[in-house]
């Protein structure tokens, strides 16, 4: 197949997937989960097939409509879009594992809903990583924001209700707002919103203006998560945990730092970004620094990978803004480093509760005996998180490191390597306290019990997250690989 | 071959992959039996590949011979591992042990980071293996300095200039910190007693003789570390004197000898830096063999087998009997020290040396070893572990010149002298009426594992404090950060709704309002 008709295929086999599962609809749960995984799998495939077949030089772009002279939904493949299209695809056959295995367990209702809003929102995350203009882009993220809110409210409960009427204002309002605002300041002083090589900006606009530009792009992509726009997220982990799990650790999160990625090399041109990102390097390390302490003092474990999720996110702004080809490298890799890693944690909390009902940290006290693999995963995934050898995190730690050194920002070095320990911080605590604290019916302080008989932990809700804990060693190797891939694009000369 | 690249493999697999794979293995299959099978044949894999590697990464016949000990202690542990279940040890050791010899072989900083970060985290877990409270919270307090020295090291590698003071000083701390130079030598004592007798082998034999001979490579030569290495080597003795317990005692030994190390580090001359590993080659073997010694000890209750006793002893003679593994390093930095015009120090570390082979060689053997009338024999696996090590302190000990050029010097009258009046002198402390007002006791002096009443309980209780201290911090930040989104979200809908009377259809009219306004602004 031609890479114009992989790039449909990509969209089109989520679309048909959704479809085909309303069509089963709750007659045959088990053909309709038969669907949503072989449709998971052949996109794992389709996006495989583009990355094995990408050529810079021959990779065209595809216009699929044009809505006015100069302003047309187009799609074109490069690395970048590549890589996030990956990560999103690969974990989606994982994550459709987990929820089957999760729903199940919870006697979820309106799982067809639930199944082929998944779907949706993954053809959206495809649009957004396949995008060739700014405008598709905008589109195609609208569109995932509007396909989530039915996973976000998926329970109805009151409150799940306001967390996704959060979650809707949020990012409703900032796209609606700055980011709009941006695009259209952007098409007016370069007359184009193609994804263009060295940028779109450079010299169009004044470069008093620039820094006032990149911001309302850095709050605009409100996916993003920077802060203080950093509420939607903790607000929408009301949320099923499968639905947290892939849409914020992976597609909705990641859809917005992927944004500001793309932002950064094809609209600003790396060279200009530098310069005008100065103040951004501090909003964002300030950024990592608040979430990580925020996320210190949160006992539900939910909440806790919620302000994890926010300070990670905010290290790939940290990326973007530094501007460098090398840390825009770390930023890519934490791209993919940290949806491994975070769907692992992710995996495990909504494992934890399946088998136990239990949501916080000072409940879980003990429950290793019962689960050592699924905890040791956990661990696993928090190492990563934490960026330590020898798991994939390391890697865009480590270059963000370099890329510091490199700009002599000593501040921002003692930042990272202090983010890296407050990580510690925050996740160690939940694999020390299953594994090594007393059970609660020795602990003399333990709440009373809710009445829950612990079950069984399914299958499907233990494998996922084993599998992306053993993914993050393997990126760990992989992840030279990955930069080769992408260096072409973001003019990396030399490999580090 | 880019640099990431290289750190990971160095063109191939890492040095010792066969021993992680089956450290892997042991650690995801539930059974003891094909655990210690799998590591047999890592061990047997990586020992045939230890040729191809020394051709390959140019070794020097120190580092060659410091890897192939590696081996045997690896070997051994599993030979003793058979005597009681201990997966999680025999994983975790596994695992280190490979991750040791990639350390070794690692030509760049960022690559001796990653791998010793895996050692700590590996040794992190054998400790925690031990089971008990006070095992679990000696891993804990191990594994977050480790971390913190792994941080720092990576930070180091970041900043890249070699030379840079900053990127000395970070080297300095995280050496320090990784080879439990004081005041932060605790955690090594807390740690290694409280894992299991298997474990407290792998233990004593990788991380820090991994992070010593690294620190020979990066900072040989400074002279602070010379004066450290001193007051480590006479300050951990001192405790080393009183303590009841053997695994303890040998751990405060293990610091105290890890200091004869640093000092010749300090010296940094080329006789003084062979002394160094071949001193953590000697120490490794007879370490292991008191480690073994104490262990079985302790896994039948305290009562001796026999055969216990000739173990003890021939562990003891390594310490310090020419001829045998300890000597040489030991004599190799005395010469040094001489050289170096320090004659005294070189005294001292002689009689550092023999409290050593008194107190945790001697003294052990004459009050513990002892079966009772009855008592059956040691295992057959002790047995042959024993031998293993007694030929591999024998072939280090007598051939140690062909490994160690220098090394030739300890074999004159002066230093064989000393040693011999030394040992003698060390005898003597074992005649009853001297040894029974030798003082001992459990925990002995343990208040020197600052700070008081332990490191552990007081960085876990100061750590405790802190992160109550940014947990608050985070709660502000939390409930500021919350008030002003808040705010800021409900000035945007206020204004939406001053603007368009509510509702979501309005607010897209109200931002196409806005967007006239900057398309007026940048045409403006």
């Amino acid at each position: 197949m031609s890479g114009a008709g992989l790039m449909l295929a990509a969209l089109a086999l989520p679309l048909a997937t959704a479809l085909l599962i309303a069509l089963v609809g709750e007659r045959r749960p088990d053909l309709r989960e038969a669907v949503t995984l072989a449709g998971a799998t052949a996109l794992a495939i389709t996006v495989a097939l583009m990355i094995a077949g990408f050529d810079s030089a021959t990779a065209a772009p595809l216009v699929l409509a044009t809505l006015v002279p100069g302003f047309s939904l187009t799609l074109k493949a490069e690395p970048i879009g590549l890589v996030f299209a990956g990560v999103a695809s690969g974990l989606w056959i994982l994550n459709s594992l987990y929820s089957i295995g999760y729903m199940r367990a919870e006697h979820a209702p309106r799982q067809t809903r639930f199944y082929a809003c998944f779907a949706l929102a993954l053809s959206a995350a495809m649009a957004i990583a396949l995008s060739g203009n700014l405008a598709t882009l905008f589109v195609a993220y609208e569109i995932l924001t509007l396909v989530t809110y039915p996973l976000v409210v998926h329970w109805q409960t009151e409150g799940a209700i306001e967390g996704a009427r959060r979650y809707l204002a949020y990012l409703l309002a900032t796209s609606l707002v700055p980011f709009m605002a941006a695009l259209v300041w952007t098409w007016v002083a370069a007359g184009t919103l193609d994804f263009t090589p060295g940028g779109i900006l450079a010299g169009k606009v004044s470069a008093a203006l620039m820094p006032v530009l990149l911001g309302l792009y850095a709050y605009g992509v409100g996916k993003a998560a920077l802060m203080p726009l950093h509420g939607w997220l903790p607000a929408a982990m009301v949320a099923p945990t499968p639905v947290s799990a892939l849409l914020h650790a992976v597609a909705v999160v990641k859809a917005g730092v992927f944004t500001l990625l793309k932002i950064a090399v094809y609209i600003f041109g790396l060279p200009t970004m530098a310069a005008a990102g100065d103040w951004l390097v501090w909003v964002a390390g300030g950024s990592v620094i608040a979430a990580s302490l925020i996320a210190m003092t949160k006992d539900d474990l939910k909440a806790r990978l919620a302000y994890s999720t926010v300070a990670q996110l905010a290290l790939v702004t940290l990326a973007v803004a530094l501007g460098e080809p090398l840390a825009i490298a770390a930023g890519v890799l934490q791209l993919v480093m940290h949806a491994w890693g975070k769907i692992t944690l992710f995996f495990g909390a909504g494992a934890i509760q399946i088998a136990t009902h239990k949501k916080k940290l000072s409940e879980i006290a003990g429950i290793g005996a019962q689960m050592p693999l699924l905890i040791v995963s956990f661990l696993g995934g928090a190492l990563s998180v934490a960026g330590l050898p020898p798991f994939g995190g390391m890697w865009p730690k480590y270059l963000l490191l370099e890329a510091a050194a490199g700009r002599h920002m000593v501040l921002l070095v003692v930042c990272l390597g202090l983010s890296t320990l407050l990580t510690l911080g925050y996740l160690l605590p939940v694999v020390i306290t299953a594994l090594f604290r007393k059970p609660r019916d020795e602990d003399p302080h333990a709440l009373p019990d809710t009445g829950h008989e612990p079950s069984p932990l399914p299958l499907l809700a233990l494998l996922p997250p084993v599998i992306t804990a053993a993914g993050c060693i393997l990126l760990f190797l992989a992840a030279p690989a990955i930069l080769a891939f992408i260096a072409p694009a973001i003019g990396l000369e030399t490999l580090p | 071959m880019t640099e990431m690249a290289h750190a990971l493999l160095g063109g191939g697999l890492p040095p010792g992959w066969p021993l992680l794979l089956a450290g892997l293995i042991a650690f995801a299959v539930r059974s003891e039996v094909i655990g210690r099978l799998a590591g047999i044949a890592g061990l047997c894999a990586s020992l045939a590949l230890v040729p191809d590697l020394a051709a390959a990464a140019n070794l020097l016949p120190l580092e060659l011979a410091l890897m192939v000990t590696f081996h045997l202690v690896v070997g051994i542990g599993i030979l003793f591992a058979g005597q009681r279940p201990d997966r999680i040890a025999v994983a975790g050791g596994l695992i280190a042990g490979g991750a040791a010899l990639a350390a070794l072989a690692a030509r760049t900083l960022l690559g001796f980071a990653i791998w010793t970060e895996v050692i700590a985290l590996a040794s992190a877990f054998i400790v925690m293996a031990g089971g008990t409270p006070r095992a679990l919270s000696a891993g804990l307090a191990y594994l977050l300095l480790q971390v913190t020295a792994g941080v720092l090291l990576l930070i180091a590698a970041a900043l890249g200039q070699m030379d840079a003071p900053v990127v000395l000083w970070l080297l300095f701390a995280a050496f320090c910190l990784k080879v439990a130079v004081p005041p932060v030598h605790g955690w090594l004592v807390a740690a290694y007693p409280a894992a299991s007798p298997t474990g407290s082998l792998f233990l004593a034999a990788f991380a820090t003789k991994v992070a010593v001979v690294s620190l020979g490579a990066a900072l040989a030569g400074a002279e602070p570390l010379l004066w450290l290495g001193l007051v480590m080597a006479v300050g951990a003795a001192i405790p080393m004197l009183f303590e009841a317990h053997w695994r303890r005692a040998l751990s405060w030994s293990l610091v105290s000898q890890l200091g004869v190390m640093v000092a010749g580090i300090g010296l940094g001359s080329p006789e003084a830096m062979q002394g160094v590993v071949l001193l953590a080659i000697g120490h490794i073997l007879y370490s292991t063999l008191l480690f073994l010694a104490a262990g079985s000890l302790e896994i039948r209750d305290g009562k001796a087998p026999r055969g216990l006793r000739v173990l003890a002893l021939l562990g003891a003679l390594s310490i310090g009997l020419p001829g045998l593994a300890g000597y040489g390093g030991k004599a190799l930095i005395g010469e040094a020290l001489i050289h170096h015009h320090m004659a005294w120090a070189d005294y001292v570390i002689v009689v550092v040396g023999a409290l050593v082979f008194a107190a945790v060689g001697l003294r052990p053997l004459v009050e513990r070893c002892t079966p009772a009338p009855g008592a059956p024999w040691i295992s057959l696996r002790e047995a042959a572990a024993t031998a293993l090590l007694v030929a591999g302190s024998l072939l280090v000990g007598l051939f140690g010149p062909l490994i160690a050029p220098a090394a030739s010097v300890a074999w004159h009258a002066g230093p064989l002298i000393v040693q011999a009046i030394a040992l003698s002198l060390a005898c003597l402390t074992m005649v009853p009426a001297v040894r029974r007002r030798w003082p001992q006791w459990p925990d002995a002096l343990d208040f020197l594992a600052l700070p008081k009443p332990a490191w552990v309980t007081g960085a876990i209780t100061g750590l405790t404090v802190f992160g109550e201290m940014l947990s608050r911090i985070g709660a502000v930040a939390s409930a500021l950060t919350a008030a002003i989104g808040r705010t800021g979200g409900r000035l945007l809908l206020a204004t939406a709704r001053g603007l368009t009377a509510g509702g979501l259809g309005d607010g897209v009219l109200w931002a196409l309002a806005l967007l006239t306004v900057a398309l007026i602004v940048s045409f403006g």
